[in-house]
């Protein structure tokens, strides 16, 4: 079963991509913050992570950033989401392996996150 | 001792040796060379010293032997000298020798041990040394001797040549003197040599004379250079100066070669003196020629009226026979008188007769005279008075006459200096004022001619009557004191017309015996000089008017600069900062003196783009502006000065040129628009943010009801109710912050309206507020005077209090409590306040929290919510009528309150 890593901040949007990709049969664990998803157990590696930006305490695509450049982590997709942005601002700063707006459709993002994980 | 050995052993020394043994001084050993010295052979050995050698008797060497035996002390003699015996002769030499005793073991001397070498050569060597030496000292004193007469000799000499010099240098000076006698000679000199008389020397005078230079003349004979002579010279007589030494005069010689320019021709007087050496013998001979011409000319002048004065006397000779011819003539007239006058003689006696006749009648007529005679004295009498009176009046008439001489003589001195003055001068006089007297610059001042001499002034010049100067003239008639004007406006018809021109003039009275008869009139045409002052006073004033209206337009140009909300910067051509407006300071912070410091791109403004990006200086609107040469309006850009806020300015641009029309420079105005920029970028940011606050309950709704719509039938209950749960809490979410928007816009446009009405605060809390203190973990207690009634809009006193609730519960989630207190504050009024214990609110951010745009930050973290509710209840409670508030203290909480009018 994929595992995914699920960093959001807003609660009801948190809440239905809970239930959507679990609903897939995804196996979701989801972070309210940064420092949050920093007291995760590392140990556990996901098959994804989907950011949000604007985090309260941080930006999603700095987080990016630093995972792409480690080694630990840099094997695992990233999906960036965002009411703001888009793909092409990204480059340079953090390449994720896709990208997704807010308000998205949920078709295309399972759609998304498929590819990614592939 | 084996005496051969030794023997051999001693003919081995390089000394001379022998052995005397004995106070006998027997010749035990002598060497070869002792023999040798000695002059002797072998057949000595065994002999006594004296014996062996006895021609040394007189010398002391026997005696220092036996001395030496005697003492047994050595003796050492140098140089010393020895005459010896050798092959018959006596030699004398000199030997350094050593007589030295031997000892035997007991100390008892038993020989003489005798060393000696020939040291005749040293010694004859030392003598010539010493001889030299001594003549050397003898010549040494001889030098001396000499070098003192020497010495002498030089002095003398020394004395002698300051003599000769002194006479040399008398010499010169004396050759000077002549040198300059000869050459400034009047006369010409020269020096002949030989009976072919060649020049020797030639001063100038004398060059001048013979027409010749110098360097022709030299060496030549004199006859050949002054041809002159040569009709004059006799053979004869130069060999009588050659040879006797006679001097030869020529006198009178003419000189054809030269003429005067008025008189004719020259005349020289050469003499040829001999000059003698010392011995008597002529040597050469002195010519000197002088230019009598004068001489000369004055001695035929003489001549020539000594001659006219002989023929003067002849003529008077001849006159005196004529006088004498007329005195001849005359005694024959005398005789005819004489005759006559007997004749007369005769009359006269016949008139004496008569006259006795008379005589008697005389007597007769004396009586009677007697009687007339006294009449007569009294005529006399009458005579004499009359004749003093004569006298009286011939002195009055010469006194006239002399008045009247004296009279015309300053008249005409008058006139005189009348014609000659430069100034226009007239006398008038009399009471019509009649020209007396007028000059020709009066006659041109005026414009008259001298026609006008004797009438009256004011009828020739009828313009005059009723002028100023006219007026004042008369006055001065009158009274007798003179006055003078400067610039005075006269008016007079010149070219028939009536032109006015400015005089100065001065009136003196005009004073005969006493009384004003008349007046002097001096007058100076002054017209151009006073047009010209007025002129130039005029264009003074102008000037003065035109500076001043620059001046004005300068204040006010500088006033407006000073004074204008925007800042103006003035660059040259090479965008170097020349002037900046105090606005211009004042936007940018800094003196004048910094600004014009820096050109317009200097990087220390730090200008940047709108996007906080550094400025590249073509894309600078000053830029722009010079390399377009065009307007530029409005460009906003940023400076980030180093110790201030970031500022916008906003920069209009403007190219200057100069008459030709070159870009000289540009003025750009420009003014602070930060304020309106960070209002964009403030709604910028808002909208930003609204928009992405937007998204996120749109993002839930949207994804919720999708899920439901594609797999309600697949999902548990508990989760499709969760859905739809999710999806109506995010549309009210959206609802709300849709309102908000709204609702600031309306009351951004005023719009805002309240439906009063009266209601508890119980009943407020209850309608507005329950659910959310259902839904919150903290608890949310109601305290204070929940009854109170107040009169206001429910629903928007109802959203003011949600938005505090729901901020306590939002920024101090670990509140345990939070508290809604209301009392009132007077009667009138109501205070309504909101208690949280989180961590409370920073000071500084206290002031903003009900700004518009104004979104706190909680830690650095970011809320959700628009951050418009703190100030649409300002705007809410503003409205009513009442105060909003906050009080916090970081770590106690904080506390939102409200107060308002309770109304009715």
């Amino acid at each position: 079963m994929r595992k995914i890593f699920l960093l959001e901040d807003d609660q009801g949007i948190r809440e239905v991509l809970e239930l959507l990709l679990t609903s897939e049969a995804y196996i979701v664990q989801s972070f309210a913050t940064i420092t949050d998803f920093r007291n995760r157990d590392t140990s556990i590696l996901p098959d994804l992570y989907l950011f949000d930006v604007m985090l309260p305490d941080g930006s999603g695509i700095d987080l990016c950033k630093e995972m792409k450049q480690s080694s630990e982590y840099d094997e695992v997709p990233v999906v960036i989401m965002s009411a703001h942005a888009h793909l092409e601002d990204l480059t340079g700063i953090c390449e994720p392996e896709n990208f997704i707006s807010k308000p998205f459709d949920i078709n295309v993002l399972l759609e998304r996150i498929k590819s990614a994980i592939a | 001792m084996s005496n051969p050995a030794l023997l051999e052993i001693l003919n081995q020394s390089t000394q001379a040796t022998a052995i005397y043994i004995g106070p006998d001084l027997v010749i035990q050993l002598a060497s070869q060379d002792m023999l040798k010295f000695w002059g002797k052979d072998a057949s000595v050995i065994g002999k006594k010293f004296e014996e062996a050698l006895p021609e040394l008797k007189g010398q002391p060497f026997t005696a220092l032997l036996k001395e030496v035996w005697n003492s047994g002390e050595k003796y050492v003699g140098k140089d010393v000298e020895a005459t010896l015996e050798i092959n018959g002769e006596l030699v004398s030499s000199y030997f350094d020798f050593v007589y030295k005793p031997v000892f035997d073991s007991q100390g008892n001397i038993f020989c003489i041990l005798h060393t000696a070498s020939d040291v005749t050569e040293r010694v004859n060597a030392w003598k010539l040394v010493r001889e030299k030496e001594e003549r050397e000292q003898q010549i040494n004193e001889e030098l001396e001797a000499a070098n003192e007469e020497y010495q002498a000799t030089n002095e003398e000499l020394a004395a002698a040549n300051d003599q000769l010099s002194k006479i040399h240098n008398q010499l010169i000076y004396t050759e000077n003197r002549m040198q300059q006698l000869v050459s400034s000679s009047p006369i010409g000199l020269t020096l002949l040599k030989g009976k072919d008389m060649l020049i020797e020397t030639a001063n100038p005078e004398m060059l001048k004379i013979w027409g010749h230079r110098q360097e022709k003349v030299i060496g030549r004979p004199m006859l050949e250079v002054f041809p002159l002579l040569k009709d004059q010279i006799f053979s004869t007589q130069l060999d009588k100066v050659f040879s006797s030494a006679e001097k030869i005069s020529l006198q009178q010689v003419l000189d054809s070669s030269r003429q005067d320019e008025h008189n004719g021709a020259k005349y020289l007087s050469i003499d040829f003196i001999p000059i003698l050496d010392p011995y008597g013998k002529v040597d050469a001979i002195m010519a000197t020629v002088q230019d009598t011409s004068e001489q000369i000319r004055a001695k035929l002048a003489l001549r020539a009226s000594e001659e006219k004065l002989q023929e003067y006397n002849e003529e008077l000779t001849v006159l005196n026979e004529e006088l004498q011819s007329t005195n001849e003539e005359l005694s024959v007239i005398n005789e005819e008188y004489t005759s006559t006058n007997e004749q007369l003689e005769a009359f006269n006696q016949t008139i004496r007769t008569i006259n006795l006749q008379l005589e008697e009648k005389n007597d007769h007529l004396n009586d009677s005279n007697i009687g007339y005679e006294l009449v007569n004295s009294e005529l006399n009498q009458a005579n004499n008075s009359l004749e003093r009176n004569n006298v009286e009046l011939k002195a009055l008439y010469d006194s006239v006459n002399k008045l009247n001489i004296k009279l015309s003589d300053s008249e005409a001195g008058f006139k005189n200096l009348i014609a000659q003055a430069p100034v226009a001068m007239l006398l008038v006089k009399g009471e019509d004022f009649i020209v007396t007297m007028i000059n020709s610059p009066m006659l041109e001042l005026i414009g008259k001619d001298e026609s006008i001499i004797g009438k009256p002034l004011f009828k020739e010049i009828p313009e005059l009557v009723g002028q100023d100067a006219a007026k004042k003239l008369i006055e001065t008639f009158q009274d007798g004191h003179p006055r003078s004007e400067s610039s005075s406006t006269v008016s007079l018809i010149r070219n028939g017309e009536l032109t006015e021109g400015f005089f100065n003039f001065s009136y003196a009275p005009y004073i005969e015996d006493g009384q004003v008869t008349g007046v002097i009139d001096m007058a100076l045409d002054v017209t151009d000089q006073v047009v010209a002052i007025r002129e130039r006073e005029r264009t003074i004033q102008e000037k003065t008017k035109l500076e001043e209206t620059l001046r004005d337009s300068e204040q006010r140009l500088q006033g407006i600069l000073e004074t204008m909300a925007e800042g103006v910067g003035i660059i040259d051509i090479t965008g170097q900062l020349v002037y900046a407006n105090p606005m211009a300071q004042q936007i940018l912070g800094l003196s004048l003196s910094e600004i014009e410091d820096r050109t317009y791109d200097d990087p220390r403004w730090q200008n940047l783009r709108l996007d906080g990006t550094p400025l590249p200086q073509e894309e600078h609107p000053m830029s722009v502006m010079m390399s377009t040469g065009r307007q530029v309006y409005d460009v906003e850009i940023g400076v980030q000065p180093p110790d201030r806020d970031r500022i916008y300015i906003s920069i209009n641009a403007a190219p200057i040129f100069d008459e030709q029309g070159n870009l000289t420079g540009g003025i750009g105005t420009f003014m602070d628009v930060t304020s309106r920029r960070l209002i964009t970028q403030g709604k910028d940011d808002f909208i930003s943010i609204a928009s992405h606050e937007l998204k996120t309950p749109v993002t839930s709704l949207k994804a919720s009801l999708q899920l439901l719509e594609r797999s309600h039938n697949k999902l548990p209950e508990e989760s499709r109710e969760k859905l739809i749960l999710q999806s109506i809490r995010s549309l009210e979410n959206l609802s709300r912050l849709i309102n908000d928007l709204l609702d600031t816009s309306r009351m951004e446009q005023g719009q805002m309206k309240m439906e009063k009405t009266l209601f508890s605060l119980d009943q407020l809390f209850d309608d507005c507020c329950s659910h959310v203190a259902q839904s919150s973990k903290q608890q949310i207690v109601f305290e204070g005077e929940k009854a109170q009634m107040i009169l206001a809009d429910n629903q928007q006193i109802g959203q003011v209090l949600v938005n505090f609730i729901t901020n306590a519960i939002k920024y101090a989630p670990d509140s345990g409590k939070i508290v809604v207190t209301a009392n009132k504050t007077a009667d009138n009024e109501i205070k309504i306040g909101v208690k949280d214990f989180g961590p409370g609110i920073a000071q500084e951010k206290l002031k903003h929290l009900f700004n518009r745009y104004y979104r706190t930050d909680y830690k650095g973290q970011k809320f959700t919510g628009l951050g418009l509710g703190l100030y649409i209840s300002a705007e809410i409670i503003k409205n009513h009528g009442g105060r909003i508030g906050v009080e916090s203290e970081l770590g106690n909480g904080s506390e939102f309150w409200f107060c308002l009018p309770i109304g009715n």
